[in-house]
């Protein structure tokens, strides 16, 4: 029944003192929150604690939120200031690499054709192994695009960037990710 | 006269991710039709897009959500207290203050009066109800008291410190 309860009405509910919304709205987002901080941060003991400074500056901040964005894009942003606050703070070099000036490797597709779970698995494992390999920027973009299913306007609301600049950014990632595959997860990724 | 149309893999990824306009993804799946070996391609980088889509989520630890919980309940009970506290330390605050007032501005008023009156003076007398002060300057200068106003000084700055400390530790908490 929990489960069916909108985020606006949960938010209403928490803004209006109910200690069970701010419960439910960390239940049902806690794997995004982690698994979106744990691509940026790369660990995950500082996943752990930056997830948790999410959730609280989000309920800090829930009076704030106005819906003019679905309260995803809110909460990511918020995901993304955070974590990169906190790279900031622990490794200011991290920051200051620029887009692009990796080396790109001749390409080669990859193919999920698995035929068993445990390929999947080991792709899955093989595919957490490469993102955790590009600069948090990149695995921002490919998470957010591809496993979270955000369009490109709401990442740049979330990220901070123009349209041209994320698609770019998008571009460069998934360009990177092919890369990092190629060069050391052929064998398991194509099959 | 038309440049003939060229596929790329950007563009590719650009018509699966959407990005491309109508015209645009008409010219791609022309081009598609009519090149096989794109087609296969299409096909791995469809799949490849399937895989970036399909990844499971990072679970944090089982405990997670009743930590965040903890702490932000911990957090509700640090501003209720910020928000109750300086009426109540406001009350004691200023009646150290009037206590203070009184203890510090009584024997200065009382002196003043006695160096008033013994001053010679060419005016004429004006007749002022005399008043005993004697004992009351004893009193004052009786080491327990001393000792007292002592105490309600040291009394007083703990209490300010307290009270900045306090503050102090709140705002760190919001601010982290």
């Amino acid at each position: 029944m929990a489960a069916t309860l909108s985020d606006d009405l949960l938010i209403q509910q928490a803004l209006a003192g109910r200690q069970s919304a701010y419960s439910m709205l960390v239940k049902r987002y806690e794997q995004y929150v982690f698994t979106l901080v744990l691509r940026m941060v790369k660990n995950r003991e500082d996943a752990h604690e930056v997830a948790q400074d999410v959730f609280l500056k989000a309920f800090r901040y829930l009076k704030d939120f106005r819906g003019d964005s679905k309260f995803t894009t809110w909460l990511y942003k918020i995901v993304y200031t955070t974590a990169v606050n906190h790279l900031r703070k622990k490794t200011p070099e991290i920051l200051s690499m620029d887009d692009g000036e990796r080396p790109i490797h001749a390409a080669q597709e990859w193919s999920p054709d698995a035929s068993s779970q445990m390929e999947i698995q080991d792709q899955n494992r093989a595919l957490h192994h490469a993102i955790k390999q590009l600069n948090h920027d990149d695995a921002t973009v490919i998470t957010l695009f591809y496993l979270y299913e955000h369009n490109l306007d709401e990442i740049c609301q979330i990220m901070d960037l123009s349209l041209s600049n994320a698609k770019t950014k998008l571009c460069r990632a998934r360009q990177r990710l092919k890369n990092i595959v190629a060069d050391q997860y052929q064998e398991l990724m194509s099959i | 006269m038309n440049q003939p149309f060229l596929l790329t893999d950007d563009l590719l990824w650009d018509y699966i991710d959407g990005f491309l306009d109508a015209p645009e993804q008409l010219r791609v799946e022309a081009y598609l039709s009519e090149h096989p070996a794109w087609q296969a391609k299409l096909a791995a980088i469809k799949a490849e897009q399937q895989q970036l889509m399909a990844a499971p989520l990072e679970k944090p630890d089982t405990l997670f959500a009743d930590k965040v919980l903890r702490a932000w309940a911990s957090e509700q009970v640090g501003e209720h207290a910020l928000q109750s506290a300086p009426a109540q330390r406001d009350w004691i605050i200023r009646a150290f203050a009037i206590v203070m007032g009184v203890l510090l501005t009584a024997p200065l008023l009382l002196f003043v009066m006695s160096a008033v009156k013994a001053k010679p003076s060419n005016l004429p007398p004006i007749s002022i109800p005399s008043v005993d002060m004697g004992p009351m300057l004893d009193w004052i200068s009786l080491p327990a008291v001393q000792l007292g106003m002592v105490s309600l000084l040291a009394l007083g700055f703990l209490q300010l410190l307290d009270r900045y400390l306090h503050a102090k530790l709140l705002l760190r908490q919001q601010a982290g």
